[in-house]
């Protein structure tokens, strides 16, 4: 007795203590006790406590006791069951009840339904009607008029399906569920139809939220089938129909739960349960329901019930929408469809859940218009053009009310941020839609609604516009920009009209009287200059013609203006923008490249400007210039921004507040002669840009290099890198300088920026000089560059002179940190991969599989166990090798095979289960190209190991190379691991 | 796309325009003629607020497969993402999106931008998908957080 004592004074503490220490060692011993195997009795004393806390617990015991002990037969459990119905009667009978306690009894007792359901506990609620007597009471012979007792009922009704759901029990449950429980469910509610109790109404009808996903649930689980579901459809509907306000609570639950029904099991709504519904929706409690909810001044109040009746309509709508698009000119439909419109014209502000909620619908609706028109077509072949006049007047209506709620209104805009730009973005994906179907007629409409706009902002004095009216443009053009940017998706061409709008805008001072507001006194939001540069950038294909070209100068001013604007995202969105622009419209931009050399010099010597603006500007510049296909001008143009670059880097670090400053202004350098790398590259191929003689002159002019660019460039290149000792040991310094050096290495046309090999392996004996294990990966990825553009030229005596260099001279400092043996292994696999002999034949070869390759398949880290793997996989395939080639790997797979197995087999036991993979392939191609010798092989590692006897290694080896290397393999292999590390396959079972 | 396939879809876009995390977006592109082609999806992870991802929205792409929701669909990043576990090509490695991992039909489109978002903030060391990024993670994170905030401004929400 002392025992139960303290338990209970310790759950007091546990619910009690505030110290997270003492919190944490109670409730480790206490679930100590509740594991124990006498824990039932222990949970039944608790539930005699007083305390409600402790009873809780005994409850809780109960679960925590079924759980532990599920191998126990039903004769064990069965006291159990009786004691925790005769509790819950009790708790009922004395008025004490306590529903938390009951509930979590319940859920004991569903536990053990779902253990015992076809060996003793079949029947679960008539044996708890039964009052804990033992006698089985059928749900016909069931009468109460206690309130408390019904709702026990319904509640483990709901219980169990809950129960059932969250342990995914196996399908023959649900065979046994409807045989012996729904009829009881049904039964019960039979009995439930004329029940006025708030309280029980909301209980049965939470009972019901549970069952209908179980319905569906078990449909998909099992064979069993539920097609008849009308007594709770009619529970429901009598229930949703209410406009009673102290009963709204239970209306919202009912229709909660029809929705629910329509979504996921529509089979069960007959005919006559359509009529009733749409009856209720579009005649009688619906329009009730919006005149005294949704129309009221308190509509605020009830958003939940205004959701709850939304979604029951749109479920309702979608039960055959084709239908309803197909006849919407009906009547019947006319009256929804109009109910519908009102609904969404309502303002209901910013947290306006009934448009938002339809405009799915819409879009739906539109969609259907839309993707069935080949069926619409011939359904209404007689007057089709009249149907589509009628559909374009119901989706212009919907246009004009959608646009003016997606309106920004700036003083509520900071606290509805997130759900506004929700909202739009939801506007928009259904003014697209819309589009397809309103064509060019709602494009200008928007574009008049801007001009309309534009007209009040030219016309009035700054202090007689509305501000009102900026955002209705805004509106217009975040619609405009978002169709646009949507039609331009496949770089398809745009229609005529279109082109014709967007040129109207610019025409009538877009860009300037937007710009213009951002010098005004006014604070506007950025959101207005944001949405303009998104539109910019959507209509970059007008910039080539004509009749917009000469709009340019506005448009790259606002552009170089926001660029220059500091600590803003607009300057970032704004440099995006002109590098779009300038990328796919070089060639107009051409006159304006005195405006860029300005704007790129100022900008480059703005030591305070971010760097990625400073970046895409370069970007922008020498793309233009680019364009010119004049090489000595490109060349003057490129020597300029490159004196302009080095003279910045030349900038004292006395020029700077902090040292951390001089080298972040210092290690843009690289970055931008990187940029102007990119961007000296053909945008396609050399045909598409240039004729073939002009071809020709370019590459005369760059094998020349009169102005010396390219020695220039090293020069740069070495100054980033190799003299100042902060950046010659920066690794970021090494990464650009090695992407200059690669950026040209696949063109085909000489240029700036295309070295000859020699150029980079004179920077890469240099650079390996003087630098620290984190530039080895960007040295020996540029080695790698040159190996993939230059194979088929590059001999293996070019390469050794590199790779002497980089690799053999250092291969003793290298083969002593596990980073630096990853990237030498991934370098010589991706050469074997490219042209084995390329290295194949090599000395420095026998130190790369010895000291470098080996160690790597017994690495912890997956990144250089994966090269490793990569390493072997190319040496043991030799795909590309020659029969010399091959006939050298040979030797030195024979030579070295020992040794190979050996870690290959160290390394296999010991990785984990994901690495597994890995793995496989390497076995695989030993197994099919060294078949005999890998029989020798495995045999001598394995008895080496001392981890398995002669029979297994026997048995193990046979099995393997059976395969001949072929898929069976990996399962095999798996097989090994799992037992050699003593575990099991779960996956498989 | 089979019919078991374009039915899960529709419902996920369904579930996905009644309920989806603030900030995110994500939708069916359309097909050359204008109609919705569901097995592409576009979508955006904004970074979680007061971490390094912050203020930027990163795009994605989502390819549903044939055998969808059997086989999980893939999700790529735009090419060279910088983050230990996005492979060079942008391909995310996530073990919900992985067939032989833990991958389950019931997966919903939520729960899996959900989930990239956390990798975001979260990488997983056992995963490397990319070298820059992951030696960076474990044995450089001054130079991790540096470059990560500096692609965060590729990707500034432009809201």
């Amino acid at each position: 007795m002392a025992f139960y004592v303290e338990v209970a004074a310790h759950i007091q503490q546990l619910y009690l203590s505030q110290d997270a220490n003492e919190i944490k060692h109670l409730q480790h011993q206490l679930q100590q006790v509740q594991k124990s195997p006498e824990a039932h009795i222990l949970a039944k004393h608790l539930l005699t406590s007083p305390i409600p806390s402790v009873r809780y617990f005994g409850a809780l015991t109960y679960t925590v006791y079924i759980n532990q002990y599920r191998g126990l037969g039903w004769d064990h459990f069965r006291p159990l069951v009786t004691d925790m119905q005769l509790f819950i009667w009790e708790q009922l009978r004395t008025g004490t009840s306590n529903w938390n306690v009951i509930k979590k009894l319940l859920s004991g007792l569903s536990l053990l339904y779902i253990q015992f359901y076809k060996s003793g506990y079949e029947t679960p609620v008539e044996s708890l009607m039964a009052g804990g007597s033992g006698q089985i009471v059928t749900w016909d012979q069931f009468n109460s008029e206690s309130k408390d007792v019904w709702q026990l009922l319904f509640t483990f009704l709901q219980i169990l399906v809950e129960e059932i759901i969250r342990a995914e029990p196996d399908s023959k449950i649900h065979e046994y569920v409807q045989n012996h429980i729904y009829s009881v469910l049904n039964g019960l509610f039979g009995q439930q139809l004329q029940c006025h109790s708030i309280d029980l109404q909301l209980t049965n009808l939470e009972c019901l939220n549970s069952w209908i996903p179980y319905f569906t649930f078990a449909e998909s689980n099992s064979n069993v089938r539920y097609p008849d579901l009308n007594l709770i459809l009619d529970y429901c509907l009598q229930e949703s129909s209410s406009l009673d306000l102290d009963k709204l609570q239970v209306s919202v639950k009912a229709m909660a739960n029809l929705t629910e029904i329509l979504e996921g099991n529509r089979a069960v709504i007959s005919e006559p349960y359509r009529n009733t519904l749409a009856h209720n929706l579009f005649e009688g409690f619906g329009i009730d329901f919006i005149k005294q909810i949704i129309l009221s001044d308190d509509k605020q109040d009830y958003e939940e019930e205004i959701t709850a009746f939304v979604s029951l309509v749109m479920a309702y709508l979608d039960l055959d929408i084709l239908k309803l698009a197909r006849d919407f000119l009906s009547p019947q439909n006319q009256v929804i469809l109009n109910i519908l419109l009102e609904l969404v014209k309502i303002d209901l502000g910013y947290n306006d859940r009934v448009s938002d909620q339809l405009l799915k619908f819409w879009e739906d609706l539109a969609n259907v218009f839309f993707g069935d028109d080949e069926v619409l077509r011939n359904y209404h072949k007689v007057n089709y053009s009249g149907f589509v006049r009628e559909r374009n007047n119901l989706f212009a209506k919907l246009t004009t009310i959608y646009w003016s709620k997606s309106v920004i209104k700036p003083q509520l805009y900071e606290e509805y941020k997130t759900e506004i730009h929700d909202f739009r973005r939801q506007v928009a994906d259904f003014f697209i839609v819309a589009y397809e179907l309103l064509g060019m007629e709602l494009y200008h409409i928007l574009s008049n609604s801007v001009l309309n706009s534009l007209i009040g902002l030219n016309t009035l004095a700054e202090n007689e516009q509305e501000e009102e009216n900026i955002w209705k443009l805004e509106g217009s053009l975040w619609l405009l920009y978002m169709i646009t940017d949507d039609l331009t998706f496949y770089e398809t061409g745009v229609s005529k009209g279109l082109q014709d709008d967007i040129i109207n805008l610019l025409n009538n001072g877009l860009i300037q009287t937007v710009y213009k507001l951002r010098f005004s006194s006014r604070n506007l939001n950025p959101i207005i200059f944001s949405t303009l540069l998104k539109f910019t950038s959507s209509i970059s294909f007008v910039y080539l013609l004509p009749d917009a070209s000469y709009h340019l100068q506005s448009i790259l001013e606002m552009l170089f203006g926001f660029s220059l604007e500091k600590g803003l995202d607009l300057s970032l969105i704004a440099s995006k923008t002109l590098l779009t622009i300038c990328l796919s419209s070089r060639s107009i931009l051409i006159p304006y490249l005195g405006d860029f050399e300005t704007s790129t010099f100022q900008i480059i010597d703005d030591t305070t400007m971010d760097p990625l603006i400073v970046q895409r500007m370069v970007n922008a510049y020498i793309s233009i210039a680019l364009a010119v296909k004049d090489p000595s001008r490109f060349g003057m143009i490129i020597l300029n921004l490159l004196q302009k670059i080095e003279s910045a880097f030349k900038v004292p670090p006395e020029n700077f507040t902090s040292e951390e400053l001089y080298y972040e202004y210092h290690s843009l350098m690289p970055s931008l002669v990187f940029q102007m790398a990119k961007a000296s590259n053909l945008p396609g191929e050399p045909h598409d840009f240039y004729t073939k003689d002009q071809i020709v002159v370019v590459d005369t002019y760059w094998q020349t290099d009169i102005l010396q660019i390219k020695s220039f460039i090293l020069h740069l290149v070495g100054q980033f890198s190799l003299v100042d000792q902060k950046l010659a040991y920066d690794a970021s310094i090494t990464e650009k300088c090695c992407q200059i050096l690669k950026s040209g290495l696949n063109e085909v046309v000489d240029g700036p920026c295309k070295f000859p090999i020699s150029y980079c392996a004179d920077y890469l004996s240099t650079k390996i000089e003087s630098c620290d294990q984190n530039s080895l990966p960007y040295l020996y990825e540029l080695v790698q560059a040159i190996v993939d553009s230059n194979y088929k030229a590059l001999t293996s005596s070019e390469l050794e002179l590199v790779l002497n260099k980089v690799f053999l001279e250092k291969s003793t400092q290298l083969m002593s940190d596990s980073d630096s043996i990853q990237t030498v292994v991934e370098l010589f696999a991706s050469i074997l991969e490219r042209k084995p002999s390329l290295v194949i034949h090599l000395y420095m070869m026998s130190i790369v599989l010895a000291d470098f390759a080996l160690p790597s398949i017994t690495a912890n880290e997956t990144l250089t166990l994966r090269s490793g793997m990569k390493f072997w996989n190319a040496m043991i395939t030799l795909r590309r090798g020659s029969q010399q080639d091959q006939q050298r790997a040979r030797e030195m797979i024979t030579e070295i095979g020992p040794s190979l197995t050996k870690n290959l087999m160290t390394g296999f036991i010991g990785t984990t289960r994901s690495n597994l993979e890995i793995f496989y392939p390497v076995f695989r191609n030993l197994i099919a190209k060294y078949q005999l010798q890998m029989k020798e092989w495995l045999q001598d590692v394995l008895i080496q190991l001392k981890k398995f006897d002669q029979t297994k290694i026997d048995t193990f080896i046979k099995r393997l190379l059976l395969t001949r290397g072929q898929h069976a393999c990996n399962q095999i292999l798996k097989e090994f691991w799992l037992e050699t590390n003593g575990l099991v396959d779960y996956s498989s079972r | 796309m089979s019919s078991l396939s374009k039915t899960r879809l529709q419902e996920e876009r369904k579930q996905w325009r009644k309920d989806h995390p603030f900030g995110f977006y994500a939708k069916p592109i359309r097909d050359k003629d204008g109609g919705l082609d569901l097995s592409q999806w576009t979508a955006g992870i904004p970074g979680k607020t007061d971490t390094i991802w912050a203020g930027a929205t990163y795009p994605i792409t989502i390819t549903f497969p044939e055998e969808y929701p059997s086989k999980p669909p893939k999700i790529k990043f735009p090419e060279h993402f910088y983050h230990p576990n996005v492979y060079p090509s942008g391909t995310i490695c996530l073990s919900i999106l992985n067939e032989e991992q833990d991958w389950r039909p019931a997966i919903t489109l939520k729960q899996i931008v959900l989930g990239i978002q956390e990798l975001l903030t979260n990488p997983n060391p056992e995963s490397p998908a990319q070298e820059p990024a992951w030696k960076a993670y474990q044995k450089d994170r001054a130079t991790y957080i540096k470059k990560v905030k500096e692609q965060a401004k590729k990707y500034v929400n432009t809201v």
